[in-house]
């Protein structure tokens, strides 16, 4: 059983392959994003700009999804922020924490694989 | 061995980049932290350079004819630079951990935040030392709720910080309310450019439990992009891009201070007393430490304050 890090890594990894250079640059400032404006509003924020800022922010839904109901898909846009506006205070903290921790590997990840500046 | 203790409180002014070197983690440049809490803390050898610094910037008008004995002081005081002949200095500084983290909230601007791990870190660090400190046990504190002795915190009897509401417990508002006293009039400067802040603490400290505590230090601090700027355009070049994190102004540390007499194998050596009194002379009259990297662009400022054992 791979430990959570690797589960992360694995999931960024895998994610970041058909990333982009103008996907590797977002991922680079999203956890700075999400630190500063909180993290319902930067996927609000990916939803309205769409193309690469949309595709993040929609791997990173499904991660979550399936880091917390065990199901690997995306339950999109409008159910998520609905799931979020409801969760405990405590329930969002740790949604966010998560966030940040498997952007911390994709922001890696999606140097790497494109070959960092 | 040392023979004189003291406990010192540093408080940021300033954003204070201490760096973590190079961490890999979800911004570029980490501030250090902690292993195994993961709060916030500064090198003592980081702390050690900084005073050193600021006893030498006081002693900028010594005539020139002075300045060897001065730099042999120094030497004696803070141990040699690493090319000379070898003999230990005669102060310590030990790392400083996190006691307060100021966080955003709704009411009152934003308050000073605390946990039962960083108020007990705190005072077991002033008992070592010698500090005689009564602070009140804390009792037992639960995720999202939360422990004030200002009931003005609150609206419809939640506090909220960022966007995180926590329940006030009820009746146990003594025991923050004498820490928060003790921390206002010993940690904080003296003089009266403080006299707001160390009213402001008295009145907005709030205890969290160490999870909800350990949500802010870790993802409250203060995270600012930087880009690299194209003289030719003035615009920003492309993947110049970076984020540097702070720990924001508002927070206070604690760090040990020891001393003992200076080692130098010349004779004349002065007495740990006195050592103490010389560094704290200088804590006292520097304005202010410069403490981490940046300081070009206004990052570092703390201002300390000694509390004897």
């Amino acid at each position: 059983m791979a430990t959570l890090e690797q589960q992360r890594a694995q999931d960024a990894w895998g994610k970041s392959a058909r990333y982009t250079e103008k996907h590797r640059n977002f991922a680079k400032g999203m956890p700075a994003l999400i630190m500063n404006s909180g993290l319902m509003q930067v996927l609000a924020f990916c939803h309205e700009k769409e193309g690469e800022h949309e595709e993040i922010a929609r791997d990173l839904r499904r991660w979550i999804n399936r880091r917390f109901n065990g199901a690997d898909n995306d339950p999109g846009f409008e159910p998520f922020m609905q799931m979020l506006l409801r969760s405990e205070p405590r329930q969002y903290q740790m949604i966010t924490a998560e966030a940040l921790a498997w952007l911390k590997w994709l922001r890696q990840m999606a140097s790497a694989r494109q070959g960092g500046d | 061995m040392f023979q004189k203790h003291a406990a010192l409180f540093l408080y940021a002014v300033s954003p204070v980049h201490m760096g973590a070197g190079q961490a890999i983690g979800v911004i570029d440049n980490l501030i250090q932290r902690e292993r195994h809490t993961h709060h916030p803390c500064f090198a003592g050898s980081g702390i050690k350079g900084a005073v050193r610094h600021a006893w030498e910037a006081l002693s900028n008008g010594v005539p020139e004819g002075e300045k060897g004995k001065l730099k042999a002081h120094l030497d004696a005081i803070f141990g040699p630079e690493s090319n000379k002949e070898l003999h230990a200095g005669a102060v310590s500084f030990g790392d400083a951990q996190l006691v307060l983290f100021p966080v955003r909230s709704l009411r009152g601007g934003y308050v000073y935040a605390t946990c039962p791990t960083a108020i007990e870190r705190a005072r077991r660090l002033l008992s070592l030392i010698g500090v005689n400190i009564s602070w009140p046990a804390l009792p037992d504190i639960a995720e999202g709720q939360c422990l004030i002795a200002n009931t003005a915190l609150l609206s419809d009897k939640k506090l909220h910080l960022e966007a995180f509401e926590y329940t006030a417990s009820d009746g146990n508002n003594e025991a923050v309310e004498k820490i928060a006293t003790w921390l206002a009039e010993n940690a904080l400067p003296a003089g009266g450019g403080y006299d707001y802040f160390r009213n402001k603490l008295k009145s907005d400290l709030v205890v969290l439990s160490n999870t909800d505590f350990g949500y802010f230090s870790e993802h409250a601090t203060l995270v600012e992009p930087h880009v690299r700027i194209n003289d030719a355009t003035g615009t920003a070049d492309d993947g110049g891009l970076f984020f540097t994190e702070n720990l924001p102004p508002e927070s206070l540390m604690v760090a040990p201070l020891l001393a003992s007499q200076t080692r130098t194998g010349k004779g004349n050596d002065l007495e740990a007393e006195a050592v103490m009194t010389q560094v704290c002379t200088v804590l006292n009259h520097a304005k202010y430490l410069q403490i981490g990297g940046d300081a070009t662009t206004g990052r570092g400022l703390v201002v300390a304050k000694v509390v004897e054992g």
